[in-house]
């Protein structure tokens, strides 16, 4: 498996002296429910909501005696669930908030990272919108709050509506890290919304963001940034700036079963298939 | 507070004592939240004190979010959720484990050319907004709403996950059981009801909601729309009771209870 990596010396690097520090003791965290070998529970990003399913359902039907199943509440869930123990196998991008690398730090939870596919993430506007490009720093002072007018970036002269994605959403974890920068916030006059509603919130003089392999049927444009616009191939060749890449944890060992169907994700008739046909790219 | 001990486990309790005095404690588990799953849970509590003679448990309807802050307050031992708990009420402590899924298929007449509803126009049929089968695809007339009685299980289901926790249209008729709805639908060419999984019969037309099909894989994968998965929250450091119950529930033998209510084990 060369594209999967552990990662574990991320939580040894930084761990010196913290167990010793610990504020609040879990009571030494209790093992987990011993599963049957035949059930696998995934959880975590919506983005690979629909990959994961279609797998899930393929997987079960050719393995009549096995359960996959499925649940999509956010990256956050996944990562969490998986270090205490609640779930096999999370679904998050490649970058992991601090706070749950220094969970799997504290219960000396190894996690193996298996990257699956990049997709561009899109920020989007009303189609009647007229602004149809943005620089990185003109997206970034929109959701930094610094620009709260569409004419200060050649839109009409209307104030500037934000909508964002739940902390917890991979969505977000990347945006804030590619566009407003590490340590800077989102301005606090930003709509909290999930996927769909960015459908129904999305107004005249609104903007936000999602994988463009969500945009679907959405009734929105997704702006083009510093002229590229996000595609396959500027994925892939990294010419768009605001990528993500999606990837799939287990823990340390790792389980026969989360092997086998993580190799699904990445089979080329199978998930490599349906990631194709997303508009988003396989990791080779 | 927690309440006190039914007459007849209280009486069990002073007998122990006084045959020895090296007789475990009665032990009280306390359990509240979703009510749907509070009520499928009865029979998994039922054979789980029937194996620990002494354990009692109570299991107290209510709501996933006064459960999740009773159960970090310590009030309760176990919480009874019908969804995965969101940050900030999520954290590191707090140990969601699925338990099962519960699903429920949209049914009607062999006749009706209707064939697949969005979840918004299931609730407005019944909620009775929409009146006519022309609304949604179907003949100029009116839908007939059958609907399972109030306190049934997969009544509660399916207000909850159609209704928002509210009654069904007064209009519906009520059946007692599973086979009284495909009865009932089947005869008339009018209707519109609903059943668990393990009840499907070919005897009436299961509709897709949202284009998906209800089936065993499209529950567990979390694709068919009108369903969920309740997990059974620990937090802490629980009493070893409560990890004794979580571990029967996601038993092989506690799995099956749910499956004989209709839901769709996942282990």
């Amino acid at each position: 498996m060369s594209r999967a990596r552990t990662i574990a010396g991320l939580a040894c690097a930084l761990a010196c002296g913290w167990s010793a520090l610990s504020v609040k003791d879990a009571g030494g965290a209790p093992p987990p429910v011993p599963r049957p070998a035949s059930s696998l529970e995934l959880r975590g990003s919506g983005a690979m909501g629909l990959l994961a399913r279609a797998l899930a359902e393929s997987y079960m039907a050719e393995h009549p005696d096995v359960v996959v199943t499925v649940e999509t509440s956010g990256a956050y869930q996944g990562l969490k669930g998986l270090i205490i123990g609640t779930c096999d196998v999370a679904m998050g991008t490649d970058e992991i908030p601090e706070e749950l690398v220094k969970l799997a730090r504290d219960r000396g939870v190894t996690l193996k990272r298996t990257l699956v596919y990049s997709d561009a993430l899109a920020a989007v506007v009303h189609p009647e919108n007229k602004v149809q490009d943005l620089t990185r720093e003109q997206l970034r002072d929109l959701f930094r709050g610094a620009v709260t007018n569409w004419k200060e970036v050649g839109g009409d002269d209307a104030p500037v509506e934000i909508l964002t994605l739940n902390p917890t959403s991979a969505a977000y974890e990347v945006f804030k890290r590619r566009v407003l920068g590490d340590d800077a916030v989102m301005t606090p006059k930003a709509t909290l919304v999930n996927l769909r509603e960015m459908k129904e919130k999305l107004g005249t003089h609104a903007i936000g963001y999602l994988g463009l392999g969500q945009l679907g049927r959405l009734e929105a444009r997704a702006l083009t940034i510093g002229g590229v616009a996000g595609t396959p191939a500027t994925v892939e060749s990294s010419a768009y700036p605001i990528v993500r890449h999606m990837a799939l944890y287990q823990r340390e060992p790792v389980l026969p079963l989360a092997d086998s169907v993580i190799a699904t994700f990445l089979s080329p008739a199978k998930g490599q298939k349906l990631i194709l046909d997303a508009g988003n790219v396989p990791v080779k | 507070m927690r309440p006190s001990l039914p007459p007849l486990a209280a009486l069990s309790l002073c007998l122990t004592l006084s045959c020895t005095r090296d007789a475990p404690v009665k032990e009280t588990l306390l359990i509240a939240g979703n009510a749907a799953l509070a009520r499928y849970l009865e029979p998994v509590i039922k054979e789980f004190t029937a194996r620990n003679p002494n354990v009692s448990v109570v299991c107290e309807p209510g709501g996933n979010t006064a459960a999740v802050i009773a159960l970090k307050r310590g009030a309760i031992d176990i919480a009874a959720l019908s969804h995965l708990v969101n940050p900030p009420d999520d954290d590191e402590y707090l140990r969601d484990h699925q338990l099962c899924r519960d699903a429920i298929a949209v049914v009607v007449n062999p006749a009706n050319p209707v064939g697949d509803l969005t979840m918004q126009q299931l609730e407005q049929l019944y909620e009775g907004t929409i009146a006519s089968w022309s609304k949604v695809g179907g003949a100029e007339a009116a839908v007939h709403l059958y609907a399972r009685e109030k306190d049934s299980r997969p009544s509660r289901s399916f207000c909850e996950m159609v209704l928002g926790g509210d009654e069904v249209s007064s209009t519906a008729k009520q059946v007692a059981k599973s086979d009284d709805m495909i009865a009932a639908v089947k005869k008339d060419p009018l209707a519109i009801g609903y059943l668990p999984l393990r009840k499907l019969s070919s005897e009436v037309k299961q509709l897709k909601i949202g284009g998906v099909e209800m089936s065993r894989l499209t529950v567990l994968s979390g694709r068919y729309p009108l369903s969920r998965t309740f997990y059974l929250g620990l937090y802490l450091k629980a009493p070893k009771a409560a990890e004794r119950f979580v571990e029967f529930a996601l038993s092989k033998d506690g799995q099956e209870l749910f499956a004989k209510d209709g839901l769709l084990p996942v282990r």
